[in-house]
């Protein structure tokens, strides 16, 4: 009995092994067109074994950046602006290799930056698909609309204030009359042409930079992926 | 034709288990690795798995199948991880075998769905490592106790289980480098040699002072990126040929260690190295252990004289 049983489950393994690695292949390598129509159509194997193993494919050729922008709730005065992602960056350069920490909060707040950039570029293209010619106005509107109907938007926005505020009791800064907001946009790489011009700050390691008007690195030309409204501390 | 290739392909699989040594290493090193990385972490589990950190959880994989059962691990995530622990020690042991391993496997994927946002490709190859290795026989080295199989079609069977793990998990190795190197030809930046500028330009990605030095070098720049990029299309297929194996096994391992110092992506470099060592044959693991075991077997001995002489 047990040897019938054990010679059934040996004429099983090479056919498995082959239709697992023939399914497997497909997946991986459909992921690298940009309709991945054989995920989608094997949902739950894509689920348990499909990875989309692109690792650093998309050369990306900007850097994220959050600003969290601080002003008087009764003048609407801008009082402070930080950016936390280079911060954040530096951080981890500082303590390499025993970076655990930094890389782990890196990690979790780039995630959510860049969770918040691919649905603004999802809603963005869903939008604009049908009505190219869309108004400002109404199209912001109806971004609004998009966001607030998404609980994932609404909890990973929720995440970044959560970790706004974190920074800002770390930093010591007077939340008192103040409301806050998040920018994030996308700073751009020095083209590689450019590369023997660095700004004239550049001295090797990363350097910080605020959303001061008077900072001249910091431009607001940068893609803007996302402004929040401005937000009470109570809330 | 067919069938006679699959009864030749069949034999080939159940003469021998023939990775033993490697699958053996492999168990403890992930195992180890594991451990490290719960080490390392140990600091940040309540930012990570706890339901009071600043992330606002918005679970939707298990939850639907069992409401509140991620939440309910969180709210004892200390004792799943004392638990995960010791499933550990003994998966490196080797008690419990391939029950253990299961286990384990379920358990990391469980530590992962506390909290996908963390999960890098590193974490998916070590999760898809432990679920191989559920079928690999790795208990020949490095266990508390050695079970002899005296059952040939029982020893049969589990052969070519642990060698389609084995395989398995090379294929693995060759499928992710393969989708990575083909996506990366359809980028304009990898295509036309500048890649490696940008990305060792991600403030993310600044391992050390020296990176923008070198992304200002063009030559390095050039070589860099088509190197990445040859290897990542090449190894799928050359591996396999014994004259670039070695080869090959070298260069994966020096463009790892790069990603390693210079962007500092410190666990998933280390899962991709240890997958490498797959492609060594039984023979060469065994010799390599044997001399890594004289190095440290004469360094102690040393050690005792020298100490003996001073004392």
């Amino acid at each position: 009995m047990k040897k019938s049983f054990y010679k059934f489950i040996s004429h099983l393994i090479i056919p498995l092994f082959l239709i697992y690695w023939i399914g497997n292949t497909s997946l991986g390598l459909s992921f690298i067109s940009s309709r991945n129509r054989l995920g989608e159509a094997f949902p739950t194997f894509n689920k348990l074994f499909g990875r989309s193993w692109n690792l650093f494919v998309k050369s990306i050729d900007f850097n994220d950046r959050m600003y969290l922008v601080l002003r008087d709730k009764t003048t609407k005065q801008q009082t402070d602006s930080l950016e936390l992602l280079e911060e954040l960056a530096i951080e981890k350069q500082q303590h390499a290799p025993f970076n655990q920490s930094e890389f782990i909060i890196d990690r979790l707040v780039n995630h959510y930056v860049n969770f918040i950039e691919h649905q603004r570029v999802k809603y963005l293209t869903l939008i604009t698909k049908y009505n190219r010619n869309i108004e400002v106005t109404e199209l912001k509107k109806r971004l609004d609309s998009f966001e607030k109907n998404d609980p994932s938007f609404q909890a990973g926005q929720q995440t970044l204030f959560n970790y706004c505020k974190i920074a800002l009791a770390r930093k010591n800064i007077d939340t008192t009359n103040k409301e806050f907001k998040i920018v994030i946009l996308e700073k751009k790489i020095q083209r590689f042409e450019d590369r023997k011009n660095p700004p004239a700050t550049d001295n090797g390691l990363l350097y910080l930079e605020t959303l001061d008007p008077k900072d001249s690195d910091t431009k607001m030309s940068d893609v803007i992926f996302f402004e929040s409204s401005y937000k009470s501390f109570t809330q | 034709m067919i069938r006679s290739s699959i009864i030749a392909c069949e034999d080939w699989f159940a003469k021998e288990n023939r990775k033993s040594a490697y699958l053996a290493f492999l168990r403890v090193a992930m195992s180890l690795w594991l451990l490290k990385e719960l080490l390392i972490d140990w600091s940040n589990f309540e930012v990570l798995y706890s339901n009071h950190s600043f992330i606002v959880r918005e679970d939707n994989t298990l939850m639907a199948l069992l409401p509140g059962a991620l939440s309910f691990v969180r709210d004892h995530y200390m004792t799943f991880i004392y638990l995960y622990i010791v499933v550990i020690i003994l998966n490196i042991l080797g008690v419990g075998r391939w029950i253990t391993a299961t286990v384990l496997f379920v358990m990391l994927d469980t530590l992962q769905k506390l909290n996908t946002s963390i999960v890098n490709g590193g974490d998916n190859m070590a999760r898809l490592v432990l679920l191989y290795l559920i079928f690999a026989s790795s208990y020949d080295y490095f266990v508390l106790y050695k079970t002899k199989i005296k059952n040939p079609e029982r020893k049969r069977m589990l052969n070519m289980m642990s060698n389609a793990a084995a395989y398995s998990l090379m294929l693995q190795l060759c499928l992710s480098y393969l989708c990575s190197g083909l996506g990366k030809l359809t980028n304009e930046l990898w295509k036309n040699g500048t890649a490696l500028y940008y990305t060792m330009s991600m403030d993310r990605f600044t391992g050390t002072p020296w990176n923008k030095h070198l992304a200002a070098n063009a030559l390095f720049v050039k070589i860099g990126t088509y190197y990445t990029l040859v290897f990542e299309i090449a190894f799928s297929f050359l591996v396999w040929i014994n004259k670039f194996r070695k080869p090959f096994i070298i260069a994966g391992l020096l463009l790892h260690l790069f990603i390693y110092v210079f962007m500092m992506l410190y666990g998933f470099e280390e899962v991709f190295i240890l997958l490498l060592g797959l492609f060594l044959t039984n023979d060469e693991a065994l010799r390599i252990a044997r001399r890594c075991k004289r190095i440290i077997f004469r360094t102690s001995k040393n050690q005792a004289v020298n100490y003996a002489a001073n004392s």
